[in-house]
């Protein structure tokens, strides 16, 4: 009986709540049917009409809630030292879809085997922060007469990161290019520019790159705190790679997400990148204890991913792709649009609601849509 | 080399990423007969995708994508393969 309801697009959720209910208080089969009738009902009844503006009632969801968000903008929260951006900034980067996310993050799922132990955790934690070599060094010094860098390295550094003499050689080997990297006996490494023409000025740039040069751990994470969240470990991390991390054998690839939606949909493909979308919208919202109800951010996510890129609600995302070029001159730099489109000779239809406001005609929205489908040819007015 | 580094971690297993199936070209006519629709009108799905490299989709073809949602169950839509 259930089944027959769900086929006729009653959603299940709805169904089996209802079932559930009705079971508890002892419904007989008759009155189940009954209520659940009343429900499809109901559930109908609560279908949009065509020519509703959607669109319009999400910016109105959002937009109210918004000026309360904009009085506690700019705050900084997270845990320890780890700081993300929140509040009404987050919400504009987030539908502006840019590519560079002010404080990316990433939660770190681990595989249960290392979920379990302090140490275990701490010990991927490492494996994950991007490591660089002067971490590991305690000094870099210039040999002016020999044009080389010679630097000592970090002992107890090295013993903390779980780091070998012999793996920082190999980093730096394929690390630095055009350099030669030798360890002399008393534990030195010496870094040699191997091009024939040796001068100062090299030396002092092959010391600065080498400060930089990249030992071991994910490129890109630049600090990582390990977290309680129920009973289990989870890394914080501060800088996003998700290819990176997901690499990794310790991490639990199915869980681990990172807060820039360009790289999900790179790595993970357009929908998760939907998903990706709502979950941090939401997380926003609920953050600055706003409801809003999570059907218009997943219209805003769909709108968002329907060309199979992630594109933004800017003027070159998925504004400047508007078929009319009014309502794209409407929104943001009108001269441009307009310009463009009398050197091309573009028609505009007219066929959407900003246009014909802009010439005062009646929109096709609501009760002005009708008149799209019904043929007026012999009716009388 | 490349591809080797992305064969790492299975994509499919990802929370995020919902169910694909590919649609034989038989159902297709009767899916865009029940919405009334053309393959222009339905979301898009790059080849540059990690999916579309993952299942090897030519342009043309339309995927069933069934993901988990918060307000109905399972959410099923389509996606046409598009280049670029």
């Amino acid at each position: 009986m259930i089944d027959e309801y769900i086929n006729r697009g009653v959603p299940e959720p709805l169904v089996r709540g209802l079932v559930k209910e009705a079971e508890d208080v002892k419904l007989t089969k008759a009155e189940i049917k009954k209520a659940l009738d009343r429900l499809e009902n109901e559930y109908k009844d609560a279908y949009i009409s065509p020519g509703e503006a959607i669109g319009v009632i999400t910016a109105e969801s959002f937009g109210e809630p918004g000026t309360q968000m904009t009085l506690n903008t700019f705050h900084f929260a997270g845990v320890a030292e780890l700081n993300v951006t929140l509040g009404l900034p987050r919400l504009i980067e987030l539908f502006d879809a840019r590519s560079n996310v002010s404080t990316p993050a990433m939660e770190i799922y681990l595989d249960k085997a290392y979920t379990k132990e302090n140490k275990d955790v701490k010990k991927v934690a490492s494996l994950i922060k991007e490591t660089k070599f002067r971490e590991v060094a305690s000094e870099f010094v210039i040999n002016v007469l020999k044009l080389q860098v010679e630097v000592t390295l970090n002992k107890k550094n090295m013993a903390d990161l779980h780091i070998t003499e012999a793996k920082i050689l190999e980093a730096l080997q394929s690390g630095l290019k055009g350099v030669v990297v030798k360890q002399s006996k008393d534990g030195i490494i010496v870094l040699k520019p191997s091009s024939v023409e040796e001068d100062l000025k090299e030396v002092y740039k092959l010391r600065e790159k080498a400060k930089e040069c990249f030992i071991k751990g994910v490129k890109k994470i630049s600090y990582v705190i390990p977290i309680k969240i129920g009973n289990e470990f989870v890394i914080l991390a501060s800088g996003s790679n998700l290819a990176g991390v997901l690499s990794l054998k310790e991490v639990d690839a199915t869980r681990t997400i990172t807060n820039n939606i360009h790289e999900t949909a790179e790595v993970l493909g357009i929908d998760a990148a939907r998903e990706a979308i709502i979950y941090e919208a939401e997380k926003v919202i609920k953050n600055q204890g706003l409801d809003i109800d999570v059907r218009h951010i997943m219209f805003i996510a769909d709108l968002m991913t329907n060309t199979g890129k992630v594109k933004g609600i800017t003027r070159s995302g998925i504004t400047g792709e508007k078929e009319s070029v009014l309502a794209r001159a409407s929104f943001e730099t009108p001269i441009k649009h307009i310009i463009n489109a009398a050197l091309v000779g573009e028609i505009d239809p007219l066929d959407s609601v900003i246009e014909n406001v802009i010439v005062n005609q009646p929109i096709p929205l609501g009760t002005g849509l009708p008149s799209l489908v019904a043929k007026m040819k012999n009716a009388r007015i | 080399m490349v591809e080797k580094k992305e064969a790492a971690f299975n994509i499919f297993k990802h929370n995020l990423v919902p169910k694909y199936t590919k649609l034989k070209p038989e159902e297709l006519n009767g899916l865009f007969q029940q919405y009334n629709i053309s393959p222009k009108q339905l979301p898009k799905l790059c080849m540059k995708d990690p999916v579309a490299k993952e299942l090897e989709l030519q342009p043309g073809d339309v995927v069933k994508i069934i993901s988990k949602s918060q307000t109905v169950k399972e959410r099923v839509f389509y996606r046409v393969v598009i280049s670029g």
